[in-house]
């Protein structure tokens, strides 16, 4: 019959080895994650992406009218001579503005989403480090840095990342500053 | 129970064993000599120095045809990694500077294999001029 401190002592060294293969089966030393598919995997980009779109197409839609305008006008002027050269010129500086407020509605649209992407950039950086924090995993490296990747390889922490990232942040906002004048 | 220390050892270092063959399996090669410097490149501009010595091709069909070889190893260089990852099997292959800076330096390091099996499929094929 083994004593309780005997038993103590083998129980102790069993907990030490299935800590031991625990730890060592569950805890790739690398983790990767594929990031190809973002801009459809994760909800947030692929809303930005729609939202860039659309306010394209906003921008697009909002002076298309005026311009279609003054270029109807100053053909006509062309066609009635010479003495509607200002009139002329001034249509033709009118969409030079309507040209120069736009592209710089663009501009502000190109960092409103450069922001945006950064806000989603800055949430994958984060869930990146809390998984290799949680797999006890030295670094977390994007598909790009690999040369090769076993299919269904346990270090694939792809579903993962994305799961926490839909979760996290379903939806990132564009904060487009808006000139009070552009355009008009 | 029958159980001795010594068995418990045993146990424990068995299954430490088993969960180290659960952990990844690495291998590194070097990128950069792989895509850059090995010898199979020196060989191809070799094959078209002698090309434009025998003044049978212009120089520029045999320059196209020696990059068109060096873009061929290029192109065969991953499915040449992931065949010998799989004869491995290797969970993840990557280069030896980024293994390094990971702390996995002492991963298996595979690039002689890569370009043996390059210099095996290329070596000996000539240069295809476009006629």
């Amino acid at each position: 019959m083994r004593s309780g401190r005997d038993s103590r002592k083998w129980s102790r060294w069993l907990s030490v080895a299935l800590l031991c293969a625990s730890g060592a089966a569950a805890q790739p030393q690398v983790l990767v994650v594929d990031l190809g598919d973002a801009y459809t995997r994760s909800t947030a980009l692929a809303g930005l992406l729609a939202d860039v779109d659309r306010e394209l197409k906003n921008l697009s839609n909002r002076h298309r009218p005026e311009l279609l305008a003054l270029r109807r006008e100053i053909a006509q002027l062309k066609k009635q001579g010479g003495d509607t050269r200002d009139r002329q010129l001034a249509a033709a500086r009118r969409i030079e503005a309507i040209d120069a407020a736009a592209e710089q509605e663009e501009e502000r649209l190109a960092l409103a989403n450069q922001a945006a992407i950064a806000k989603v950039n800055a949430q994958i950086a984060a869930i990146k480090r809390e998984l290799a924090a949680e797999a006890g995993a030295k670094t977390v490296l994007d598909i790009q840095e690999t040369l090769y990747l076993r299919a269904g390889c346990s270090c694939d922490y792809t579903e993962q990342l994305y799961q926490r990232l839909n979760a996290r942040m379903p939806h990132v906002a564009m904060e487009i500053t808006r000139a009070p004048d552009a355009g008009s | 129970m029958g159980f001795s220390r010594s068995s418990a050892v045993v146990i424990a270092l068995a299954l430490c064993d088993g969960a180290d063959a659960e952990q990844l399996r690495i291998l590194i090669v070097d990128a950069a000599h792989l895509q850059e410097s090995m010898p199979l490149y020196a060989q191809i501009d070799r094959q078209a120095a002698a090309l434009k010595d025998a003044r049978e091709h212009t120089d520029g069909a045999v320059q196209l045809a020696a990059e068109l070889r060096k873009s061929e190893v290029l192109t065969a260089l991953p499915e040449i990694i992931a065949n010998i990852a799989i004869a491995a099997q290797a969970d993840l292959v990557i280069d030896r500077e980024l293994a390094r800076r990971i702390g996995e330096g002492g991963a298996q390091d595979v690039t002689s294999a890569v370009q043996q099996a390059l210099e095996e499929k290329f070596s000996e094929r000539p240069l295809e001029i476009a006629q």
